[in-house]
């Protein structure tokens, strides 16, 4: 039988009850069409019976309709077909008149039952289609609000930093305490920027449908250019690269995915002592690729592993290591390790972080390879270009 | 620095509808030699335009009248004065649809002033030096004569494919200024290749395998991640770090 779905509003009641509406509704037909006896010819009495058929299918569903389909059958029988009172059935040209009545009665009940189940599924396409468009809506507005006051902090902060580094610039030298004070409110307003910046990403990063610029990237790219972005910050660590030729490319956003390596680097820079070991490696496997950031620093408070990726949570720093300058002057946020959290999730990839053996901490990134896109054309490379 | 600027200063238009931001920007230039005339929206920016005929625009894109990007167009249609263009929008394709509207360079906010002053500086020195007037250019230990289509690293020889030498010429005729891939696409391979951004991961990898010093760290041949690629010319380090002294000039 139907199981009675939530919104099948009049069958959610004890599946029982609907069985005895089902075969009161052909009892009720049978009661209706006893003084009718003698005066309308059997065959047309028994067109009655489909009506209680059609009643239970609309209202009961389709099982009671079935069980009043049977029972129509059964009571025409008893009560109207001679002998009455009995099941017996004296002229057999009524056995014809079950089989149709029957017919009749399954197939309403089936036909009722199919058009209860696309109007139940109408109604609820159209109200996820109004959730949908009402989502979609204040998935906009979110987005319009979180641009407009990413341009509205970033204007007034640009201007504030500019200011105070054009301040040496607009009269004569300044004395070295006020150039350290104009130097140091600078600071603090790209500091203030990039703690606004870092929130509002994080905010439209968590966004349903976060928007993505896909494009082809090859790993070893990524890694030269966040290295390049990195290279006043990375001084005198020692790099080791274990970054294999030909590594497939990702489909990925090209600036998000350089944020995240930039902010493991800046994790690996603020956990090491200044000529701490950083190495970058890559493999591909099956269906994804890894990009791990190794370095031989303090390593992760152990059992927390992955508490680090929540906002505004810090390991500790090892004494001695740098309070993560970078080339920016982005100080740590303390979002960095979220933000690379979110931006993998939005490209349906992982991080996972984990302590080396040897002392340090490892942070792996998962994602998953598309098929490769075709090469490019094969060159005509015989001769030198002239 | 500014040895041969225009011997009468460079005059400057900076649209730009933030106060703060124009006043800064003002005090920088000035402080570098240039004459600069300053207006806050885009109506005022057109006449300006017209009239001063300027030697730079500093152009702002989102303005209260409109958007930076209509006067460009504009411009883009009776000159070719180099245009640097101030984005506080972090979307890299607005910074594309920027570069490839005709815009020479682009800074996003937060921008300081060293950052300003050398884009600055490049602009108003190829504005000066038209593109064949340097048909040599070296980089790093690597040589490359755009006329005579030889390029040689340590006065060794190096055979690039034509493609890689389109590719190459291409950067350096921007002279350190970003190269859009749509841009590098279409001059290399066509405008019918210009959604192919794979065939540049495989380009410059090979470039940089023939010029670079260590290919696994660029310090010429720069990605810029979202927006394309550039050639430094000159010694990175220079570039990048910040230049505390005010410079002569």
């Amino acid at each position: 039988m139907a199981l009675p779905t939530p919104r099948a509003r009049l069958v959610v009641r004890n599946p029982l009850l609907n069985y005895l509406l089902a075969a009161l509704a052909a009892g009720a037909v049978a009661l209706l069409g006893a003084p009718l006896l003698g005066q309308f010819d059997l065959a047309n009495i028994a067109m009655l019976f489909p009506l209680a058929v059609l009643f239970a299918a609309i209202r009961l569903g389709r099982g009671p309709a079935v069980f009043a389909a049977f029972l129509s059958v059964a009571l025409f029988d008893f009560f109207f077909v001679h002998p009455h009172f009995t099941l017996a059935v004296s002229d057999l040209q009524y056995l014809l008149t079950f089989a149709v009545l029957l017919a009749v009665a399954l197939t309403t009940a089936e036909l009722a039952a199919r058009l209860r189940r696309e109007r139940d599924t109408a109604e609820a396409r159209a109200e996820e289609a109004a959730q949908a468009r009402l989502a979609a809506e204040s998935e906009r507005q979110r987005n319009t609000l979180l641009a407009s006051l990413s341009h509205d902090l970033r204007t007034p902060l640009t201007a504030l930093a500019g200011l105070a580094e054009s301040l040496p610039l607009a009269g004569p030298p300044l004395p070295p305490a006020q150039a350290e004070l104009a130097e140091a409110i600078r600071t603090e307003a790209l500091r203030t920027h990039t703690l606004a910046r870092d929130l509002l990403d994080l905010a439209r990063l968590q966004s349903e449908t976060p928007r993505l610029a896909l494009d082809w990237l090859a790993v070893d790219e990524l890694v030269g250019s966040a290295l390049q972005a990195r290279a006043h910050a990375l001084r005198e660590r020692a790099l080791t690269f274990d970054l294999p030729e030909d590594l497939p490319l990702l489909r990925a956003d090209a600036v998000l995915m350089e944020r995240v390596v930039c902010n493991l680097i800046d994790n690996a820079i603020a956990h090491t002592t200044a000529r701490g070991q950083i190495v970058l490696s890559a493999q591909s496997g099956a269906g994804w690729l890894c990009v791990s950031v190794c370095d031989d620093g303090c390593g992760l408070p152990p059992g927390r592993e992955q508490a680090i990726f929540e906002r505004f949570v810090r390991a500790p720093h090892p004494p001695g290591a740098a309070a993560a300058p970078t080339a920016t002057g982005d100080a740590g946020t303390g979002l960095g390790l979220a933000i690379v959290q979110a931006i993998m999730a939005a490209h349906g990839g992982h991080v996972s972080a984990r302590n080396r053996a040897g002392g340090g901490a490892c942070f792996v990134l998962h994602l998953p390879l598309p098929p490769q896109p075709e090469r490019p054309p094969p060159e005509d490379n015989g001769g030198e270009p002239s | 620095m500014m040895k041969n600027p225009h011997p009468p200063s460079p005059v400057v238009l900076l649209v730009e509808d933030d106060a703060g931001i124009r006043r800064f920007v003002r005090t920088a230039l000035e402080s570098a030699g240039c004459t600069v005339h300053e207006t806050a929206a885009l109506e005022r920016g057109r006449i300006e335009l017209a009239s001063r005929r300027p030697d730079l625009l500093v152009l702002d894109l989102g303005l209260p009248d409109g958007d930076g990007m209509t006067l460009l167009a504009e411009l883009r249609g009776w000159s070719g004065m180099p245009v640097l263009v101030l984005s506080a929008r972090s979307d890299e394709a607005d910074k594309v649809a920027a570069l490839d509207a005709g815009a020479d360079d682009y800074l996003a906010k937060p921008f300081g002033v060293a950052e300003l002053l050398a884009r600055l500086r490049a602009l108003l020195r190829r504005a000066l030096r038209p593109a064949q007037a340097t048909a040599r250019i070296g980089f790093g230990d690597v040589e490359l004569d755009l006329e005579q289509r030889r390029v040689s690293r340590a006065g060794e020889p190096v055979h690039l494919t034509p493609i890689e030498f389109r590719l190459l010429g291409l950067l350096a005729a921007a002279g350190g200024r970003v190269v859009t891939q749509r841009q590098l696409l279409a001059g290399a391979w066509g405008p019918n290749h210009v959604e192919h951004a794979h065939y540049l991961r495989v380009y410059m990898a090979g470039l940089r395998r023939k010029l670079e010093p260590d290919p696994r760290l660029p310090t010429h041949i720069l990605t810029e991640p979202g927006v394309g690629y550039r050639l430094a010319l000159e010694p990175l380090s220079a570039a990048r770090t910040p230049a505390s002294a005010p410079p002569a000039g």
